[in-house]
């Protein structure tokens, strides 16, 4: 099936509202509830996704990737942590957005499964941590929060 | 040079990283194309696009070269006019070091590359 015909089967953006708060009352409880269903939704769609679908010859993500952008997001949410959106990336993989003002932060999953935080600024001022060799899934969540505030 | 994106990789006022594939992301040369014309099959492989698409323009002079990793190798990124059978502004960024092509340099140099470019785009049509 043709990539554009494809993209018009992708549902809208999801965006989630970016919560820095560690108060763990129930509206909060619902929220990554409700915001995890929602980032599941769309993997299950991006994960729809034939080659080509950018029309410049990208991979459409494996389930390789799409689990483990799962498996990260499930072990954010504990932290209210929820992805502002979530891309299909050029390179081949999953890319998953916390964007908030000037800062940006995403993990990029390729398609062997493999991960990186990525944290940039409007400025071009970037770094990249290599999850599992240079930083701890455990330590993600913190390493977001410290960057975006 | 001239690139079409997806709607989806703009957000928050911002080019998403994720728009650029690494390495030899495509462009069409302005000296031989409009920027309407990376939307046209002919340079997109034939495929016929739906809604949804936009253009980005940038000066082979603005990209982000060259990237010196944290061990101290440096890469070089240029465009180079690629023409191909359909679209004979095509254009191709390669990564050079040492004036080698490199295809796969480190997860940190690319990403750093990716984030870079996005930066040096500017929106030329927006994506509807």
């Amino acid at each position: 099936m043709p990539a554009a015909i494809l993209r018009d089967k992708i549902p809208p953006i999801i965006r989630y509202e970016h919560t820095p708060s560690y108060d763990l009352n129930q509206s909060a409880f619902l929220r990554v509830k409700y915001g995890l269903i929602d980032a599941n939704t769309r993997l299950d769609w991006i994960s729809k996704l034939q080659k080509n679908w950018d029309s410049y010859g990208a991979e459409p993500p494996s389930q390789k990737a799409i689990e483990a952008s799962r498996q990260i997001l499930a072990e954010l949410a504990p932290q209210l942590i929820l992805p502002t959106t979530i891309v299909p990336s050029a390179d081949g993989g999953v890319s998953t957005y916390f964007i908030v003002a000037q800062r940006s932060a995403y993990i990029e999953t390729y398609n062997d499964g493999s991960q990186a935080l990525v944290l940039y600024d409007r400025a071009g001022h970037s770094d990249v941590l290599e999850i599992g060799s240079e930083l701890p899934v455990s330590a993600v969540g913190e390493k977001i929060l410290g960057y975006l505030g | 040079m001239f690139r079409r994106y997806l709607g989806e990789h703009f957000q928050n006022q911002q080019l998403l990283p994720s728009a650029f594939q690494f390495p030899r992301q495509s462009f069409n040369r302005e000296k031989y194309s409009t920027p309407e014309d990376v939307l046209h099959p002919d340079c997109c492989n034939g495929v016929k696009l739906s809604d949804g698409w936009g253009i980005l323009q940038c000066s082979s002079s603005d990209l982000p070269s060259p990237i010196v990793a944290a061990d101290g190798r440096v890469f070089e990124f240029s465009a180079i006019h690629d023409p191909t059978d359909c679209c004979y502004a095509h254009t191709e960024l390669r990564c050079t070091e040492g004036g080698a092509i490199l295809d796969a340099p480190s997860k940190k140099v690319r990403e750093t590359f990716r984030v870079q470019l996005s930066q040096k785009m500017s929106i030329r049509i927006p994506a509807r």
